[in-house]
Order: structure tokens, then sequence, then C-alpha cells
């Protein structure tokens, strides 16, 4: 969720309206106050009733929704347009814009401005020297490839799938008794009449280029990571709260005593929690699967260790030499940075850095001659595209170009 | 539960006041592609819809207000949107009556605003029931329905037999519910037959 919990749009006159036509194009039936509703809403205006009319006719929808269909193509690419414009207006207004830019990233874009007119030469330079199948283009002409969003596919205790996007509102589906609802690109578990009985589990996953929020059915917030699984009950029983998770998610716990949350990530990774707020990056392609303690406390188990964290205390369990290893007073800024919307390269490599950019671009990386060794510092806003992420870190002395959604690593 | 709502609502529009970009971000996702439909419905030009909706986007970022709802914010933009359509409407029939001469009917034919948001906001949830569908049954839609494609075209684009299209097609209309959808995609099935 770029920021979280973004309000009920508050038109609704109009959304009661379009959900009606939707009913009835779909063919069920309204209820008699709707039918009202809808009639009152087309002897209004001429246009009202037209749209009525147009509804009942196929050859109309057809054109409609082709209308939508043109428009939902281009979408991405007008998306990454916008950003760039909105990029381009901040830089010339106020500087301040660029706060979040620590001093390192800062005085490197100044010297970006020199250094891509050398790249440009050095790249049309070595072009003259490459065999010729290999057609190199500048990075600022290819398509801009527009950030993540919010997005996930939800798999039901049936096996069937539902994909998520921030445009839809409703109820998507209801499992054993409790409502499935997805309002502003959030999901929530709505047990209105619970039904005893087995338990039975759904699983939200985030492709590359997306990311989620869901509250859980014991009222506990998750935010799923782009990349990332999470696995529960649609309804907590039993002794404990249990959900497994793969890849990265920030976890506020809702407080039950009698039913502790216990989180499960790999094969020997467990995370017992007491009441709080924590974040866990298990990507199977880190080096280790971390913990970081917001507030409250957790406990973690992991091969033989156990430990209990404080706030601000980080735990690092690295499987393959099957170890844990506890860090005192980590930024934690620094780890909710992609919660917030940013990306964090204070003293990453850059293979750290393209692995977060191959997860919210949705693209593939592959370097020309090893993993250049650089190290950077600086935020990074996540809603650039990522050609002008790209444009950034090519100050510090690697050179990238684009073909299509495969990016080649150049020293 | 009103007043949690009320406070979730102020965080957005202070966010979009001050410029935080995952609002805008989140801002985009909701109105953009309404915002060109709604053009669109002026103009009839879609390219220029695109640039109409972004441009209000960018204006919004730009103005330095503070809205007090979400209402009014979405009521900015439309105007917004609502005006750079009807003057590039007004630039194109300029140009028409300096070449035909032909005696202008000035007023504006009174788009209904109203029914052009729900019918936009009625193709999100249409369009919607079309992208939550299966990968293969979704791809069979898009190119028959949405694509205009021939069966023979898309049998080869998706890298099938004409015969397993028409299995997937049979399945996709078995997963719609919209009746008027299901009908058009069989409508196109028979002329598959004829072909």
């Amino acid at each position: 969720m770029p920021t979280g919990d973004f309000a009920t749009m508050n038109f609704d006159y109009d959304d009661r309206i379009a959900a009606l036509l939707h009913k009835k194009l779909v063919g069920e039936t309204l209820l008699a106050e709707e039918q009202q509703l809808l009639e009152d809403w087309a002897s209004q205006s001429a246009d009202n009733a037209a749209l009525l009319n147009k509804i009942q006719n196929e050859a109309s929808v057809h054109k409609m929704l082709q209308t939508w269909y043109n428009i939902e193509q281009n979408r991405e690419e007008n998306k990454g347009r916008f950003f760039s414009q909105l990029a381009a207006l901040s830089k010339e207004s106020q500087q301040p814009k660029f706060n979040f830019f620590k001093s390192r990233i800062v005085r490197y874009a100044a010297a970006a401005v020199v250094l891509m007119g050398v790249s440009t030469y050095a790249l049309l330079h070595s072009d003259l020297h490459q065999p010729a199948t290999r057609k190199v283009v500048a990075l600022k002409e290819t398509t801009p490839i527009a950030p993540g969003r919010d997005g996930a596919i939800l798999t039901l205790a049936d096996g069937s799938q539902l994909v998520l996007d921030s445009a839809g509102n409703g109820v998507v589906a209801s499992q054993n008794g409790a409502n499935v609802v997805l309002q502003n690109g959030q999901l929530t578990y709505n047990a209105a009449d619970l039904q005893p009985g087995e338990i039975v589990y759904n699983n939200v996953r985030t492709p590359k280029g997306r990311q989620f929020k869901l509250v859980l059915p014991d009222g506990t917030k998750v935010w799923l990571n782009a990349a990332s699984s999470i696995k529960y009950p649609t309804a907590f029983s039993g002794k404990e709260r249990h959900v497994e998770l793969q890849g990265e998610a920030y976890f506020e716990v809702a407080q039950n005593e009698q039913l502790p949350f216990k989180v499960q990530t790999g094969e020997a990774t467990e995370i017992q929690v007491l009441g709080t707020s924590f974040n866990i990056n298990a990507y199977t392609n880190e080096h280790s699967i971390r913990t970081t303690l917001l507030e409250g406390a957790v406990r973690i188990n992991a091969y033989s260790h156990t430990a209990t964290l404080k706030p601000g205390q980080q735990a690092a369990v690295k499987p393959q030499l099957s170890q844990m290893v506890i860090l005192n007073a980590v930024d934690t800024d620094q780890i909710l940075a992609w919660k917030n919307g940013l990306f964090n390269f204070e003293n990453a490599s850059l293979d750290e850095i393209m692995r977060q950019l191959e997860r919210w671009y949705d693209i593939e990386v592959v370097y020309e001659k090893g993993i250049p060794a650089a190290r950077f510092g600086g935020w990074i806003n996540k809603q650039n595209t990522l050609q002008d992420v790209l444009q950034i870190l090519e100050s510090s002395n690697v050179h990238f170009h684009l073909e299509g959604r495969k990016l080649i690593v150049m020293p | 539960m009103q007043g949690v709502l009320q406070y979730e609502e102020n965080e957005l529009l202070t966010a979009i006041a001050g410029k935080d970009t995952t609002a805008y971000a989140y801002l985009f996702d909701t109105y953009y592609n309404t915002l060109v439909y709604f053009s669109h419905s002026i103009i009839q030009d879609q390219h220029q819809a695109e640039d109409i909706a972004t441009e209000s986007l960018v204006k919004l970022w730009q103005s330095t207000a503070r809205f007090e709802s979400i209402g009014k914010l979405r009521g900015y933009l439309f105007t917004l949107a609502r005006n750079a359509s009807l003057n590039y409407q007004k630039y194109l029939r300029v140009r028409e009556r300096n070449s035909h001469e032909i005696s202008g009917q000035e007023e504006d034919a009174g788009i209904g605003i109203e029914a052009l948001m729900a019918e936009s906001d009625l193709m999100r949830l249409v369009y919607e029931e079309i992208a939550r569908l299966p990968e293969t049954y979704r791809q069979v839609v898009e190119l028959l329905y949405l694509q205009d494609m021939s069966s023979a075209d898309a049998a080869a684009q998706l890298g099938i037999s004409m015969e397993n299209l028409r299995q997937r097609k049979g399945r996709a209309i078995k997963e719609l519910k919209t009746e008027l959808l299901k009908k058009g995609l069989s409508n196109r099935f028979l002329s598959i037959l004829f072909f």
C-alpha cells in the first residue's frame, strides 16, 4: 500500500448508481427500492435515461467496454510519463523537494549531468566496436517503465484465484461464513456469522511490481511487499494464530493474549509475537531472514537458537550457516522505507539494489561482467520510473542499458 | 467508524496537498481511467483525452489548495478535464468553421457529467469481471471480444488450435456472470462457424 489506509470516497450518490447499473447489467434482480432509485435517477436527465437504455444493448456495451479497454492498454505507460512530469516539476521549482536524497546522492546527482554526457558518448563509442546485432539505445530514449502499484492474487480455500486490484471495491468472496471484502485496495475479513468447523486457509500473493495491504480475520494488519506471499486461516481458533510468510511483510499484530501470534518463515524460523509491530524480510534470494522489531516484543526460534528482541533490535537468521545474529539499534526508518514508498539504498551493494528494482519494476537484471563493487547511499522515491532511478545510480560509475524488461548492468 | 474514515480521508487530503507522490499514485490509479473516459466521450479522441487526464492530475499537483473533502477534490479534477475538453472542442470547431463557414451552434450540447461518471464507473466494474478471469480465459476474451480479432488470428497469437480456442471460449463464457458479455462473446463464436 503505498501509504496505507485511504478513505472511502464520498461521492456516495454516483457510487450507488454505478453499482446498481452493474447489478442490472449482470442480470441480478434489483430490490424494489433499488429499482425506484434507478428510475428516479433516470428521470432526472435525458443522458441518465439514455445510459439506462444503452446498457441493455449488447452492441453499445461492447463499444463502451472497448473504449475502457483501450484506455487501460496505455495506462501504465502514461503513468510513467505522469511521474516523470511530476519529477521534472519538482526539480525546476524547489530544491527542498529533494531533501530525502541524502547528501551523497545530491552530490552524485550534480555530477550526473556531466557523467551522463560522458556515458552517452561511451555508449555511442563502444557501439562502434560491438557486433552489429545489439542495438544500443540510450536510457532516456527507452519507453519509461512505470513503478509498481497495489495489487495481489488471492487464492481461496478451494484453489480458485482472484486478482485483487486497487480499482475494485466490494465483497469478492465468502469463506466459511466470513465475507472477504476489498475496499480501496485493501482486503479485510468480515466474520459476520462465523461457522464453526474445519479451518480453511487463504493465501495472498503479490507478484513482482505489486504490493498489498490486508487485515487478517483477527484485525492484524499486514503490508506485503512485492514478490511475497502470506498464508493464513480465514478464522483463528485453537491455541494460537499461525501464519506463513514468504518474502517481506510488515505486521501490526492485534492484541490477544489468549491466542499468541506466530509467523513461520522458511523451514526453520518461527517468530512468536507478544503484541507488537515488526518487519520480516525473508526473501529466499537474500542472504538472511531479518526480523526487525519496532514496538512490543517478539521471540525468534531458529534452528537451535532462541532470542527475544527489544524495540530497535534486529535478528538476522542465516539459513546456510544455521546461525542467528542480533543487531542493536538498527535504523528502523531504513527497514520500513519500502512500506513508506521509498527505496533505501543506504550503504547498499549494487546487487542488493538490483534485487529491489527487480521486484518493484518487474524486470530481469543481468550483469555483463560480474557485479561491480560499488556501494551506494541515499533514498529514492519508489514512484519514480525505472529510468529515473537508473539515471541517479549511473552517477556512481555503473552503467545500464535496457532491452525491453531486461536490464543489463555494465561496469 | 465514521470518525475513523473521516480521519483517513483527512490523511489522504493532507498527503495530496503535501505533494506526497504515493498519494498521487493512488489518485492516478483511482481517477485516471475515469478522467480519460470522460474526456474521450466529449472529444472522441483517445490520445488527446489521455493528455487531458494527465494534465488535470498535474494541475492538481501544482495547485496550492488543500481540499476539504475527496468529493470536492474529485469535482475539481473533473472540472479541469471538462474545461480542457471543451476548449479543445472549441478549437476544432473554430478550425472547421474557417474552412467550411458553418454557422456555429455554440452551446456546450449539455454534457451529462453525472451520466458519464456513472458510465465510466460501470465500465470499471464490467471490465474487472474480465480482468479477474483466469489468465487463459481472459486472453481469449481480450483478443476476440475487446480487440475484435478474428479467431484464426487469435488462435495463432496464442499458439493454440482452433478447437482449443473454441473450448477456452466456451469456458470463459461459463465463467462470466454478465449476460450481455456472455451473449457478446458467443455471437463472436457463431462467426467462427460461418467463416
